[in-house]
């Protein structure tokens, strides 16, 4: 009955949105109960469609505000990456949030310590890693990690790198090494799953202190999808919960994108930020994005079957 | 002012960048109703859909210069308008875990279906109801207007995923409010992938 009521259901809804071929309307237009169902969806239809209001002058204005204070700021507000950027967000959209964005504003700030302190966790990171020497050449190329020394000059960070990524291991393994500060290194060996319960406590240390001096962590090196997707899980759990433990921040706003930004990384070498855009499809989606709202890469985070 | 009536989105857009501020005040009038209907329908109650309409305007005001017209600005717009209500949604239930408070956010409580439908707007209850898979894309058809392909475009789905969501959610929505003869043991399961 299921099949044979969703084949009938979705003949009679796509006729209603005259999406149908000329034989499947000669089909239904020959099928009474097909008939009735077609008009039982053109009720709904017609009464979803009656629910539009008129203008909000309220809302417009607000808008209107929005647009006047745009022009009188860069295109976009973006914390710049680098020691001392101290731009905020722009004021509107925060300001007119709920108590979430409010927390996100707040927890920004945290992040650009973190910023500074990563040169310090790439040069720990090259000092334990292993000789590249024997690395197949697609794995040190997807690897290769190249430093932009706008995010690393108050570490003097190197320009380039590459990580320790070795060909011979599993992927669940190269994930860990890739994102993992210089202090759990040891841990490669690792599941994925195992990854993920040590790599929350460091992301949520790195912005918490907010990159004081000496804190072995900055954002996390992300060089692959599988890798994205490994740090998204971290802010969006599967439950609802979004990773609510986890410190996020509101360091850029990208409209076209529906997407939340959670945290800093390095992807593939440039200074980007890590999205989290929620389940419009099959699955939430973990976006590497850069300060002009480009977006770098997507990994989803939950495949439904 | 006048003028403006007669241009079309596409010109409104441009205007507006270029700093007209009542080209971008006809352009939202022309679609602001529309948003906040599909806000208040995605977010299934008017405080939310309100907050989320809100905040999409704004994201529209500010994203206004990166709208690249390789779609209509409805179909940008109202892509925006679903992703704030998304936001708005998974908020919403943030709230909810940390409030427990079922009473105040019925995404937590409607899973009983039919039984729930109590509020005298019954259809906003049935749309909460609805998965959201579903509940989007029947919105975007039957509130926001699209066609198929433009669904499939803002959620980055098949047209065949859209047809058949939006069939299993119309289905649904008339079983929850009761107004389909024979039809109301209709299973009530999750979308398909």
């Amino acid at each position: 009955m299921t099949i044979h009521d969703d084949s009938l259901d979705e003949l009679a809804s796509a006729y209603l949105d005259n999406e149908v071929s000329t034989d499947e309307r000669a089909t239904v237009e020959g099928d009474p109960e097909i008939l009735g169902r077609v008009e039982a969806f053109g009720e709904l239809r017609d009464t979803l469609g009656a629910s539009i209001g008129g203008v909000d002058e309220d809302l417009i204005a607000l808008a209107l505000g929005s647009f006047e204070a745009v022009d009188a700021e860069p295109e976009h507000a973006t914390t710049a990456v680098g020691a001392g950027a101290t731009t905020p967000v722009s004021a509107p959209v925060v300001r007119s949030l709920d108590e979430a964005r409010r927390r996100r504003a707040r927890t920004m700030y945290t992040w650009l310590g973190a910023a500074a302190a990563v040169g310090l966790a790439v040069v720990g990171f090259i000092s334990l890693a292993p000789g590249g020497d024997d690395e197949d050449s697609a794995a040190s190329s997807e690897r290769e990690v190249s430093v932009p020394e706008a995010a690393f000059d108050a570490a003097e960070a190197p320009a380039a790198t590459e990580s320790p990524a070795a060909s011979e291991a599993p992927a669940a393994e190269s994930q860990v090494t890739a994102i993992f500060g210089p202090g759990e290194m040891a841990t490669q060996s690792d599941t994925a799953a195992a990854a993920a319960e040590t790599v929350a406590p460091v992301a949520t240390e790195a912005a918490a202190d907010g990159g004081a001096a000496g804190s072995s962590a900055g954002p996390p090196v992300i060089s692959t999808q599988d890798e994205l997707a490994l740090q998204g899980r971290l802010y969006a759990s599967t439950d609802g919960t979004d990773g609510d433990n986890l410190p996020k921040i509101a360091a850029i706003v990208c409209p076209d994108l529906g997407a939340e930004t959670v945290a800093a990384i390095i992807w593939q070498g440039q200074p980007a930020y890590l999205m989290l855009r929620p389940s419009i499809v099959d699955a939430r989606e973990a976006l590497a994005v850069d300060d002009e709202c480009g977006l770098l890469a997507t990994a989803p985070l939950i495949s439904t079957p | 002012m006048g003028g403006l009536h007669d241009l079309s989105d596409l010109e409104l857009v441009d205007a507006a960048r270029s700093g007209n501020r009542d080209a971008l005040d006809r352009l939202l009038r022309r679609h602001q109703p529309r948003i906040s209907a599909v806000c208040r329908r995605l977010t299934g109650n008017d405080a939310d859909g309100a907050d989320a309409a809100q905040e999409a305007l704004i994201a529209i005001v500010k994203g206004l210069h990166r709208f690249d017209g390789r779609s209509s600005f409805g179909t940008w717009a109202y892509r925006v308008a679903t992703n704030s209500s998304l936001d708005e949604l998974r908020r919403r239930k943030r709230r909810a875990a940390d409030s427990l408070d079922a009473f105040d956010h019925p995404e937590v409580a409607v899973s009983s279906g039919i039984d729930e439908i109590t509020e005298r707007d019954s259809l906003q209850a049935a749309l909460r109801a609805l998965p959201e898979d579903f509940r989007v894309v029947v919105v975007l058809r039957d509130v926001a207007d699209l066609d198929y392909a433009e669904i499939s475009g803002i959620l980055g789905i098949p047209t065949g995923t859209v047809k058949s969501r939006i069939a299993r959610g119309r289905a649904q929505l008339a079983a929850l409010l009761g107004n389909r003869d024979g039809s109301s043991e209709r299973p009530t399961s999750g979308p398909e992938s």
